[in-house]
């Protein structure tokens, strides 16, 4: 069972996430409540994939307003969490949204909001929790 | 005068070269004058060039440009026609002036001293080359000229040939095209901008609406797929997709009221109001609320008409439906009260509405008005809201002529959110006959650009006025058609602020904004006055000003308005209007 941290400031997408995370998908989710919540989680290197939402209305992290952009620089550059596949699901779904906000967080997919098909939401985190296990494996963990 | 200090010269060589020039200068025509020197010699001598004096004679005179010669000691020989016309002196009166005469700037410290050395010096410097510097006319009016300088001697003697071309319109021409293309350039970074925050807008909006809607779909799925555990979590998600549902439809109200307020297209219909209606209304519509959460519900205005206003009645309900239903949200215990005070010498009635809730802190309370912005993070989780409420709330204000404001001590101090609405005096009750006016009659300092202003709303006027006294200028009002008119003809102001739809006096001749635009501009006195078009609604108006071929295009401003827009608006038509006359 993979472990997977979510991050999402809307109440009701956040339960959202968790219920089809943890009832569809079998996982053990955790979802972060706040900016530090997210650090503390995101960092920690026991996350095998974090699901990020971008805007984060007032989310404020060391004081200073942050978004899921910022959180992801803070995972990625941290040693324990840098290879920690993260998976953006954002209502950003305008044109070159996906290309400007990957190449900007370092994100390792991308998935628009409303998400209406739940299987291939769930196929594609699949996707990237392999790549996340094989890593973790040769890494001895 | 020239021939006195010619006389004086004896030099026979020389007598003979003057007075063949001397024909030229005067009359060419005539000359057989020559023949009756007593010098023989001279005689033959001078009808002999007298031939190629003519050719030269009308050569020079056929040049478009003005042909000057000069001797060494600045002195003017010669000048052709063209050179009569451009300095407006005839030939006789510039003939052994100064050069320095009709160009006083040249910077020639010798021609002004009438020394040889000094002219050689600024000579050798010029010559071969077009120099721009500015001339007198006899009429001393100052102008642009090229001067190219080329140097010839006329029996040993050095003399300059200066070629002058009048470039005044060229130069005007320049500045004209340059403040054309400025303005071009600024009207296209005023679109850029309007293009960018409409994207902005939309990408903004875009996401509002997919985030609900994802939860929408979301829970709904889940029932479907049959994920739930019980029957009564079936409800429970079923409920969540209605509330992100209902939460998407207050957003699409939102987004519709705002972009029809950005379009211009959200009208008013003003009228009357007493205030302890709306407060009657506003009582049935938000009691249950505030009963549910106990909260007291308090309101407070004058029993007789003091405070009554001049609004539409269901955007002035709107807008206090939105701030009391926040104030209750954001309190958990306490007192929400709304009131109405009357200022009448300010000429608006304020409207408070004050509770004992949450506060919100210094930092984003200047943040709040804008779009999709909420309070902290937590706020946006507990409370909801679109985060447009109070966007459209100031919007609403500012068009009935008011203007808001939020205040708080700071978080668990409570909040205060104050608005201002016209106010409704007794003697401006639309009985329009006794509220038509205008003023001053007398305008005091004539040295600074003069406004008019016409509007018929107290508040407005008194905000235009006040905004554009502050720039130096000078102020007068109108608040009907027929007094603007009246009023522009008198005192013929330089710019017009107009207010587009206006009260008219019953059988009043003209009644509209257009109306004033129209007279005035088929009267030759008034046809140069320029316009600010300040409206609420500029659909009609954009057409109109578009369909028509007015010499000069009004600028546009649309209510709310930016008081620095204003206030460039008018300094624009004040440049543009100094260029064309």
């Amino acid at each position: 069972m993979a472990k997977i941290l979510v991050v999402e400031d809307d109440i009701m997408n956040a339960k959202l996430f968790d219920l089809i995370l943890s009832r569809k998908g079998k996982h053990d989710v955790v979802v972060a409540k706040d900016a530090d919540e997210a650090v503390k989680y995101g960092t920690s290197g026991e996350m095998h994939l974090i699901v990020m939402d971008i805007s984060l209305q007032n989310w404020t992290y060391e004081g200073k307003e942050v978004d899921g952009v910022d959180l992801i620089k803070i995972i990625k550059s941290n040693k324990q969490s840098a290879h920690t596949p993260v998976m953006l699901v954002t209502a950003h779904a305008m044109k070159d949204d996906k290309e400007n906000l990957l190449n900007a967080s370092g994100a390792d997919g991308y998935f628009s909001k409303p998400i209406s098909d739940h299987v291939a939401f769930l196929a594609k985190i699949q996707e990237l929790l392999a790549t996340s296990l094989t890593e973790m494996k040769q890494d001895g963990m | 005068m020239s021939s006195e200090d010619q006389d004086k010269q004896g030099d026979d060589r020389e007598q003979d070269t003057r007075s063949a020039l001397e024909y030229t200068n005067t009359q060419y025509e005539a000359v057989d004058e020559g023949s009756e020197k007593d010098n023989n010699q001279l005689k033959e001598s001078v009808m002999e060039s007298s031939v190629s004096e003519i050719v030269f004679r009308r050569f020079i005179d056929t040049a478009v440009d003005a042909i000057i010669l000069i001797t060494d000691d600045s002195k003017i020989l010669l000048l052709n026609h063209a050179a009569e016309n451009i300095f407006g002196y005839s030939a006789e009166e510039l003939t052994g002036e100064r050069i320095t005469t009709i160009m006083p700037y040249l910077k020639c410290e010798g021609c002004k001293k009438g020394s040889r050395e000094g002219f050689e010096n600024w000579a050798n410097n010029t010559l071969g080359r077009t120099e721009q510097i500015t001339a007198l006319k006899k009429s001393s009016e100052e102008f642009t000229i090229e001067l190219s300088l080329s140097d010839m001697s006329i029996e040993d003697e050095r003399t300059l040939v200066a070629v002058i071309r009048d470039v005044t319109e060229k130069e005007e021409l320049k500045t004209k095209l340059e403040q054309k293309t400025r303005q071009i350039e600024l009207a296209n970074a005023e679109l850029e901008e309007a293009n960018t925050l409409k994207s902005e807008f939309l990408a903004n909006a875009s996401h509002e609406l997919r985030t609900p809607l994802n939860s929408m779909i979301g829970f709904l799925r889940l029932v479907t797929d049959g994920l739930c555990e019980t029957k009564k979590e079936e409800l429970e998600f079923i409920g969540n997709s209605l509330d992100s549902s209902e939460h998407l439809l207050s957003l699409i109200n939102d987004l519709l009221d705002i972009s029809k307020i950005e379009a211009g297209k959200m009208t008013l219909d003003i009228e009357k109001i007493d205030p302890n209606k709306v407060f009657d209304d506003l009582y049935i519509l938000t009691h249950i609320q505030a009963q549910e959460k106990g909260l007291k519900l308090e309101f407070e205005s004058p029993e007789d008409d003091s405070a009554f206003v001049r609004a539409d009645y269901n955007k002035l309900k709107q807008i206090l439906l939105n701030l009391v239903g926040n104030s209750i949200k954001f309190t958990e215990k306490g007192i929400v009260k709304i009131s109405a005070e009357p200022h009448p010498d300010k000429g608006f009635v304020e409207f408070i509405v004050r509770d004992t809730g949450i506060g919100i802190s210094s930092k984003i309370i200047g943040r709040l008005f804008n779009k999709f912005v909420q309070g902290d993070g937590s706020m946006t989780r507990k409370y909801g809201g679109t985060g447009l409420g109070l966007t459209i709330t100031k919007s609403l204000v500012e068009l009935m002529g008011g203007f808001i404001k939020m205040e708080s001590e700071g978080p668990d101090k409570g909040t205060a959110v104050i608005f201002t609405v016209p106010i409704c005096i007794a003697s401006d009750v639309p009985t329009i006959e006794e509220f038509s006016n205008a003023g001053p009659i007398a305008v005091e300092d004539s040295s600074k650009p003069l406004i008019l202003i016409v509007e018929d709303d107290p508040v407005i006027r008194s905000i235009i006025e006040e905004i554009l006294g502050r720039q130096e200028f000078n102020t007068i009002w109108a608040a009907t058609a027929d007094d603007a008119v009246a009023l522009a003809r008198k005192h013929h102001p330089a710019v017009i602020t107009l207010d587009f739809g206006l009260l008219a006096r019953e059988h009043a001749v003209l009644s509209t904004g257009w109306d004033i635009i129209e007279v005035l501009r088929k009267d030759e006195k008034t046809k140069d006055i320029r316009y600010v078009i300040i409206s609420g609604y500029d659909g009609p108006i954009k057409e109109k000003i578009f369909n028509d071929d007015l010499e000069f295009k009004p600028e546009l401003l649309q209510k709310p308005f930016d008081g620095e827009v204003l206030v460039e608006k008018v300094n624009n038509l004040l440049l543009s209007n100094a260029q064309t006359t």
